[in-house]
């Protein structure tokens, strides 16, 4: 493994007495593809949702970069914004900014968060817009977009702030196979440039394809990783068998 | 005969018109003070009632619960008769203000909270993993989106802000009622006098709620796009 | 502020709470016809009813308390401000109730009807036990909501001299100089008497349900 950018050190979740996450250690090294599987309820979002403090994790310690939190004790307002400086997170359901133009949704965060000038954001914006292919919709507003074209956009959006890692919560679960296919394109071209990514997912052949390592996940707990052929063609668990039998039968 | 008798009349009504439309301009200009201060300090308040700051959480929850649980001819009588017992007289106006502003301030706090919390979720999950400030994730994503909800219930509400004002003739304000009963008081005319003036009202409600319908059908249709 | 005056103040309580209950009631009851005109299928009816609904909305109650009492009262018949409180603000929750009314209507689903239609249920059957119970529970927030408006609003009527609890606010207020503390006492008895209304809206719903086989 390439130099560890991500740590997640004994990271555990629950909802009053309800545990979701009983403890997680993953580590992610730089410009690795992880992918997350799993059946529902496993976990896999409420993870990827505690990792940029979007859930906040009960205890554990996250390091991402240079930024060290140790949950409860060291996870200030200003902390926790240091460690998303490092973090772009693409959401199932998209979450465009719907009473703004394509454009002004990636130009934005910039001006706002880095402070750039308007002029240099709308330079990158349109930069972004048109590496994921949508040079043309910068002027549109959200809902005039197809919800594979909306995904793009929230990629671009989140790419715009240059993060070092990219999560992405199930991207293209709420799309169409068809749109699905653009999405996953430039998620791969991603890859392709050696942008660290952790997918959580159902497309198996994504997991299988693009991603370098996978994590098989189960009530709250890790059961399986490795290399991602490996471990999607022939499970160690049982419980990871199950899953994925029911996977491939489909 | 009767034609004589209908001559008089109308000679005699249109006479009043003038003093009534006086009346009437006080209500409109009342109604737009209202609306310009107490639109402003719901929107204060619908931030305010969920301050993480407890004495301000508080304070704002006692003013909107009195401001919406008191009836507003109360808050009227409070202003102008209660308020000299503790050494502060105002006058019908300031009452007046004051008393509707609290009023305004209470339910339009209601309705502009209403409307920042249907603003999804995930929008509020976007802004926090972009980093954006929460006085950012307010000022662009929250505010714009929920305050186009709230409008139409807004404007349906400045319509019952014009009627309220009709009250304020208990507190010795001159408007349109208060004129009516003038008028009423010394012809002892007075049901023609009220007709006039429940036409006056009709004749400015009526549109407006039908204004009011159409805004609430377009911002339903542009929400559902 | 003496116990006496306190007293004579809530005195005023009893007359609030019959106006409202009274009013509501006749609104709830009249409100129902009015309804029904509102849907009619003869387009004049219904214009008719329309305009009549717009124009009672958008006079403000007052408007009609002193036309009810002043105007009809003195020149046809001989009012007391009970009765004259009691017609105005009958009249105004009749026509809020059939709009309250109508809106249920809307928001019953359509599977109800359809699930109707298809046991073959008479017209009159499927109106009077599937379409009347439902748009009723539908409508009870709002009914709720509309009467805790209506009890605020039955303060108009001490204008007139209905000696309620406004009324007996202000004379306390004249006689002692005592504004602050007996309005005081005004606004918080209007904002306990409103709690049970309250509490009732949000919790009849439930009990009806439960009563009601689902």
């Amino acid at each position: 493994m390439t130099k560890p950018i991500v740590t997640l050190e004994k990271m555990s979740k629950q909802y009053g007495t309800h545990v979701v996450l009983p403890e997680i250690d993953l580590t992610v090294g730089e410009g690795e593809v992880l992918a997350i599987i799993g059946p529902s309820g496993s976990g896999k979002s409420t993870l990827l949702r505690c990792l940029n403090y979007i859930e906040h994790p009960t205890s554990g310690v996250i390091t991402v970069a240079n930024t060290r939190v140790e949950v409860g004790r060291d996870d200030s307002t200003r902390r926790i914004r240091e460690l998303r400086k490092n973090l772009g997170m693409v959401f199932q359901s998209f979450n465009l900014f719907p009473h703004m133009s394509v454009l002004r949704n990636i130009t934005l965060p910039q001006v706002r968060v880095l402070g750039s000038s308007e002029k240099e954001a709308e330079e990158a914006a349109r930069r972004l817009l048109d590496r994921v292919g949508l040079a043309d919709k910068a002027d549109q507003y959200p809902a005039r977009c197809s919800g594979g074209q909306q995904q793009r956009i929230a990629i671009a959006r989140a790419l715009a702030l240059g993060p070092k890692v990219m999560l992405f919560d199930e991207p293209t679960s709420a799309l169409d196979p068809e749109l699905g296919v653009e999405v996953l394109g430039v998620m791969r071209e991603l890859a392709e440039t050696g942008m660290t990514m952790i997918v959580v997912t159902h497309e198996m052949s994504f997991a299988e394809n693009v991603s370098d390592r996978v994590v098989v996940m189960a009530d709250g707990r890790i059961i399986e990783q490795g290399n991602s052929r490996d471990i999607i063609r022939s499970p160690q668990t049982e419980r990871g068998r199950r899953f994925l039998r029911a996977v491939n039968e489909r | 005969m009767m034609k004589l008798w209908m001559n008089t009349e109308w000679e005699m009504i249109r006479s009043w018109l003038p003093q009534l439309w006086d009346g009437l301009v006080l209500n409109l200009q009342l109604t737009l003070i209202t609306l310009l201060l107490g639109i402003p300090l719901g929107l204060l308040w619908a931030v305010t009632v969920r301050a993480r700051n407890r004495p301000v959480r508080y304070a704002t929850l006692f003013l909107v619960e009195i401001g919406r649980g008191a009836p507003a001819l109360v808050l009227l009588q409070f202003m102008y008769s209660g308020l000299p017992q503790g050494g502060l007289v105002l006058s019908s106006m300031t009452s007046a203000i004051v008393a509707l502003v609290w009023s305004t301030g209470a339910y339009t706090s209601e309705i502009i909270r209403g409307g920042l919390e249907s603003v999804p979720q995930g929008q509020r999950e976007a802004s926090e993993a972009l980093n954006l400030s929460v006085g950012d994730t307010f000022r662009y994503v929250i505010l714009p989106q929920g305050f186009w909800v709230a409008v139409p219930a807004l404007m349906g509400f400045a319509i019952l802000v014009f009627q309220g004002t009709s009250l304020c003739f208990a507190i010795g304000l001159p408007e349109i009622l208060a004129q009516a009963n003038d008028i009423g008081a010394t012809t002892f005319r007075y049901f023609p006098a009220y007709t006039i003036t429940g036409i006056a009202f009709a004749g400015i409600c009526i549109p407006a709620s039908i204004l009011v319908g159409w805004l609430e059908h377009k911002v339903a249709t542009r929400l559902r796009s | 502020m003496t116990r006496d005056y306190l007293l004579l103040i809530l005195s005023g309580i009893p007359m609030t709470v019959a106006v409202t209950v009274v009013a509501l009631a006749a609104g709830m009851l009249l409100g129902f016809p009015i309804m029904l005109m509102r849907n009619a299928p003869w387009a004049p009816l219904r214009l008719m009813t329309t305009v009549f609904i717009a124009i009672v909305r958008s006079v403000p109650p007052v408007v009609w308390v002193f036309l009810v009492f002043f105007g009809v009262g003195a020149d046809l018949v001989d009012l007391n401000p009970f009765t004259a409180a009691i017609i105005s603000f009958g009249l105004i929750s009749a026509v809020n109730m059939a709009e309250i009314y109508r809106g249920g209507l809307v928001a019953i689903a359509a599977g109800q009807h359809e699930a109707a239609m298809a046991l073959n249920l008479s017209r009159w059957h499927h109106f009077r036990d599937v379409t009347v119970p439902q748009m009723f529970i539908v409508s009870l927030p709002a009914i709720a909501t509309y009467s805790v408006g209506l009890l605020k609003d039955t303060a108009i009527a001490s204008t007139i001299g209905l000696q309620d609890l406004t009324f007996q606010g202000r004379y306390v207020t004249e006689m002692t100089y005592k504004g602050l503390e007996a309005l005081s006492v005004v606004g918080a008895a209007y904002i306990l008497l409103s709690l049970p209304i309250a509490w009732l809206s949000r919790n009849l719903g439930e009990l009806l349900k439960r009563r009601i086989a689902r």
